[in-house]
Formats: structure tokens, C-alpha cells, sequence
């Protein structure tokens, strides 16, 4: 977990970025403190033709279908010189109210990619739902896939390559949280104190033969009760 | 007196120029002669005086004799009897077959120059110094045709008989895929007809990989040589088998019409079940493909403290520039934040 300005980072329910003292206030203050309407395909800066605004569309859908709680949604702007790509994806994702979103599916569920035409850069940001199933590869690999498709300005096609492997990586992923859900749920929940307290009293157990040794003196010790 | 006779001397001199001149005027062409019409002609521009001149000339010169043409005699129907590219004459035949070669590489028709016949016959002495087994090459031309009349392993096995074995290979200059190896009877006894094959083959192929003819020739005799070497193993431990596999031609046909047949049967006795499993495994296929095609992923959502005061989101991803090709994706892993980015 980063914070979107000084890319540090920060601890879990940090109010505020303990190295910038960025929050959702300071970001308000930079993009409006009301809530925006916005659609999952924004072209603000009209970077793609209207044949190419309905491929990624339908690219989009094609998403919401295969993962039915989440969303894809896309940003085309030019932003100012003190503006940043990760803080605006962090405040429309807080702020923004996407309206052909299904309301069962919150802006906890979204992953925004936010285009910046201007500066000729891209940055994905997710909500909290996501926050143990992503991480900053797999997005670096995703926008990565798309590097060259907007090098060659094909946005468009950029936007497609990047939700085929985010595809990929989520549907991996969805797998492996089913088969070992407790590894992702370490992730994002704090260990529990009194679990740590029973296993610092019980003491470390080495292998096996000691575990069986532990059990039957426990059942050896039941029986003479 | 001297006086007087130069004085006579200088008289008879002066009379006798004239008389000198006009001997002199007579060795030379006479001026042509112009007459009144002449000049009118040449006023007019019908002719140059030039013309004139040089017409005289030529009309003078003599038309140079004609060149001595040799009297040849004339060719009769005899003069083209022209021998045939793949007919070997009688006498070279008797010279090839009439005795016992008396050296280890035969060429009558003098196919080879003398250095290049020197340099194999070298070659083939020095292996027959070597090996027990002899190796006598007939050397034809490239098209040459041995008379069937010829019994070439009968009047081989009769000069060969008592002596040393022997391997004779006809070869054809520059067509070495037409040698032909013949073994005398006692070494052929040991040597199995594949074998045989094998030797040959593998020399012809060292064989055709050279352009010229004799260095093709070198090539043979250097690879036969070479496989002597095993036949004289053979030839002194008893018989190579031939090893040779069948060739698919080979197989009996009855064979392979039972094969056939009860392969026909098989499939009609077993044809339904058959049938059923590839319909089953396609149908499978297809309704796995549909199902992955359809396939819902879900996540386990888990109760997480919002940070920054965010209340929906604060996960912050990569971000990447696509502004210069220099920049490739991989220099770009390390995230920085965008104010330096900006810079």
C-alpha cells in the first residue's frame, strides 16, 4: 500500500500519508469535493474515434460479465502540470459516480485507468476489494502489455491488450483464493494479538514427531483425569 | 690537259640528262591528257579533276592474283564411320578382357592423361601392398556399354583362380552412379550381396560429391579401399549376413491384404463404441470450451480499514509513460512519484 503522491509506503487505516500528509481532503481540494458523474468509458480528451469507443466498451462489459463483482472503467484527460495521474485516480475513484455501473457493484469493486493525453502517461488505481488480489506488478504488467499499442497511438487497442491480461491475472487469481483463501486474507487483515500471545506461550513446534508427541500427552493426560 | 678533260667530262654529261629524263619519264605514269570537253565538265561540276586521276589509277591497277587453293582429296563414305559414345572397340575390349590385367588399374582407350593414370595406379599399389585383398579398377567412358556377349565373372573367376582375392570395379569416367563391383568367386563366397551394396554405394557417393572426373575417381577408390578393409575382415572370419532390411516392395501382399482385412474387421466390430467415444470427447470439448468461455470469478471480500480517507479506494497502481520508444516499459519498473516524473 502506496500513497498516490509521494509513492511511499504507508500503513494499513493510515488516516493520512505518515511521509506527505496526503489524504482524500488535500486531493479534494485540487479536484472538487463534490461527487462527479462519469461513465466507465470517460474520453474527456476525445483520444479514441467512435468504432474504437465501442471496441473498448464492449471490452468493458465483456469484463463485468466475467467478474460480477467488479468493474472496469477508463479516463481520458488532460490533466495540468501540478496535477497527478495516481492522486486524480485515487480522488474519481472516491469521488466519481459511475452511472452505468449496477449499484450492487460499488466503487470498492472498480479498477480505473486513467490517461493522461497530454503527458503521454497512463496509471491504474483500485478500490479497496481489490487490495488483496492486486498489487503494483500486476499492474505494471498490464500497462505494460500496453505500452506498445499506445506508442503506436492505438489507444484503443492499448486498452484491450491491457484488460486481456488483467483478465488473466484476476481470473489466476480468483482461482487461487478459492484454493487457499487464507493467504490473501493475511494480506489485509492484521494478525490477531491473541493468536500471537497462544503461539508465543505454546513455543514453536519443530516437526512433526513433536506435534505427535504434543497430541498424545494431551490424550495420555485426559485419560488419567 | 686536265683542264680539257674536265671540260669533256662536264660536255658529255649535260648532253647525256636529256637522254636520262626521258627514261626516267617513260618508268612513270603518263599526266593524264585534258581536253576542251573535259574542262567544260569539270566548269559544270560534273566531275572533279581528282576523280580523274585516281579512276586512272585504278583503271591501271592490276586485280591481285587469286589466293592458291589446295587441292584436297575427296572424303568417301568411309571417312564418317564415327564410333559410337557408348560402343568400346574390339580391340580395347580384347585389351580389357582378352587376359589377367597385368596392372591394377586397366584403361586401354586412354581415358586418363599419364600423370593422372600414374597418380591412381600409385594409389591402387600402394592399397594392394597394404590389404590381402586386390583392388583392380576398369576404367570406360562415361557412356560406354560392355557387350553382353562379355562373361565377365566367368573370365574373372578363371584369371583369378589360385590367387588373391580380388575386388574389380568397372568405372565410368564422370557417371561414377554406373560403376559396377565385381568380387572374385571365393571373396564373393564370404561377402553377403548387402554388403556389397553398402561398399558400392558408399563409394559412389564419396564419389559424386567432386565436380571432376578424376578427382570423382579418387574418391571412389579411396572409399573402397576403405571398405576392402571389412571385407578382408569377413573374408578371413567367414560371412557378413546381409543386413540389408526388406524393402516395403518386399512384403508379401498376401500379408498385407490379411493385415488389411482384419484391420477392416476390427473396426466394423468395434465401430459404434468407437463412434460413441469420439462423439462423447467432442462434445466434451465443446461444452468445457462454452463453460470456460461463460465462467463467473468471484473474490472473497474482506473487511479493510479505509486509509487517506479514502471510503472506496486508495490502492494505488503503476503508472507508466508512453511518451518516447527510449523508454521501454522495464526502465520504467522502479514507480516514482509524478512530480519527479513530471521533471
Amino acid at each position: 500500500m502506496k500513497c498516490p503522491r509521494c509513492v511511499q509506503k504507508i500503513h494499513r487505516g493510515a488516516e493520512a500519508c505518515p511521509h506527505c500528509g496526503f489524504c482524500l481532503s488535500i486531493a479534494d481540494a485540487e479536484f472538487g469535493s463534490v461527487e462527479v458523474i462519469v461513465r466507465t468509458l470517460t474520453d474527456a480528451a476525445g483520444l479514441m474515434r467512435k468504432a474504437e469507443r465501442s471496441l473498448v466498451q464492449e471490452a468493458i462489459e465483456r469484463f463485468s460479465k466475467r467478474f460480477p463483482q467488479l468493474f472496469f472503467a477508463v479516463y481520458t484527460g488532460v490533466f495540468r502540470e501540478s496535477a497527478c495521474l495516481r492522486q486524480f485516480g485515487f480522488w474519481l475513484l472516491n469521488r466519481g459516480a459511475f452511472e452505468d455501473v449496477a449499484l450492487h457493484r460499488p466503487n470498492a469493486a472498480g479498477i480505473l485507468l486513467v490517461m493522461d493525453v497530454e503527458g503521454k502517461a497512463a496509471g491504474i488505481t483500485y478500490g479497496y476489494l481489490l487490495d488483496p488480489y492486486l498489487d503494483e506488478d500486476d499492474t505494471f504488467q498490464c500497462l505494460s502489455k500496453a505500452h506498445p499499442h499506445w506508442l503506436d497511438r492505438r489507444p484503443d487497442q492499448g486498452i484491450l491488450a491491457l484488460l486481456k491480461t488483467l483478465e488473466k491475472i484476476l481470473k489466476k487469481k480468483s482461482r487461487g483464493a478459492r484454493k487457499d483463501p487464507k493467504s490473501f486474507k493475511r494480506k489485509v487483515t492484521p494478525p490477531q494479538i491473541g493468536d500471537l500471545v497462544k503461539r508465543v506461550r505454546s513455543g514453536p513446534v519443530k516437526n512433526a514427531s513433536q506435534k505427535y508427541d504434543a497430541a498424545t500427552l494431551a490424550v495420555s493426560k485426559e485419560e488419567s483425569k | 690537259m686536265s683542264g680539257l678533260r674536265k671540260f669533256l667530262c662536264f660536255t658529255l654529261t649535260l648532253l647525256a640528262l636529256p637522254l636520262i629524263a626521258a627514261e626516267e619519264a617513260e618508268k612513270h605514269d603518263p599526266l593524264p591528257q585534258w581536253s576542251e570537253e573535259d574542262a567544260a565538265r569539270v566548269m559544270r561540276g560534273e566531275c572533279l579533276i581528282s576523280d580523274a586521276l585516281f579512276r586512272l589509277q585504278e583503271e591501271e591497277t592490276e586485280p591481285p592474283p587469286p589466293p592458291d587453293v589446295l587441292d584436297l582429296p575427296e572424303l568417301g563414305p568411309e571417312s564418317l564411320n564415327v564410333v559410337p559414345p557408348t560402343e568400346i572397340l574390339d580391340e580395347d575390349l580384347a585389351k580389357y578382357f582378352g587376359q589377367k590385367p597385368k596392372s591394377y588399374l586397366v584403361d586401354p582407350q586412354k581415358l586418363m592423361s599419364r600423370q593422372e593414370f600414374r597418380d591412381r595406379l600409385s594409389f591402387l599399389k600402394y592399397h594392394s601392398s597394404d590389404s590381402n585383398v586386390d583392388f583392380y579398377v576398369y576404367v570406360f567412358d562415361e557412356q560406354q556399354i560392355i557387350p553382353a556377349n562379355i562373361q565377365v565373372d566367368s573370365l574373372f573367376a578363371q584369371y583369378f583362380e589360385g590367387g588373391r582375392p580380388a575386388v574389380i570395379v568397372f568405372y565410368y569416367m564422370g557417371a561414377p552412379d554406373r560403376s559396377e563391383l565385381h568380387l572374385t568367386p571365393e571373396l564373393m563366397r564370404s561377402v553377403g550381396e548387402g554388403e556389397r551394396m553398402r561398399a558400392l554405394q558408399s563409394s559412389i557417393n564419396q564419389a559424386v560429391v567432386k565436380s571432376q572426373a578424376v578427382d570423382q575417381l579418387d574418391g571412389f577408390c579411396v572409399q573402397m579401399s576403405i571398405r576392402i578393409y571389412w571385407m578382408e575382415k569377413a573374408f578371413a572370419s567367414g560371412v557378413i549376413a546381409p543386413l540389408i532390411k526388406p524393402e516395403k516392395a518386399d512384403i508379401n501382399e498376401h500379408e498385407q491384404a490379411a493385415r488389411v482385412a482384419a484391420a477392416t474387421s476390427w473396426f466394423k466390430e468395434w465401430q459404434l463404441p468407437i463412434y460413441l467415444m469420439l462423439g462423447v470427447t467432442i462434445v466434451g470439448i465443446i461444452t468445457g470450451s462454452i463453460r470456460r468461455a461463460r465462467q463467473k470469478f468471484y473474490f472473497t471480500e474482506y473487511e479493510i480499514a479505509p486509509r487517506m480517507s479514502g471510503s472506496h479506494a486508495a490502492g494505488v497502481g503503476a503508472v507508466i509513460s508512453y511518451a518516447s520508444a527510449k523508454i521501454p516499459p522495464t526502465m520504467q519498473r522502479e514507480q516514482v512519484p509524478d512530480y519527479l516524473r513530471r521533471m
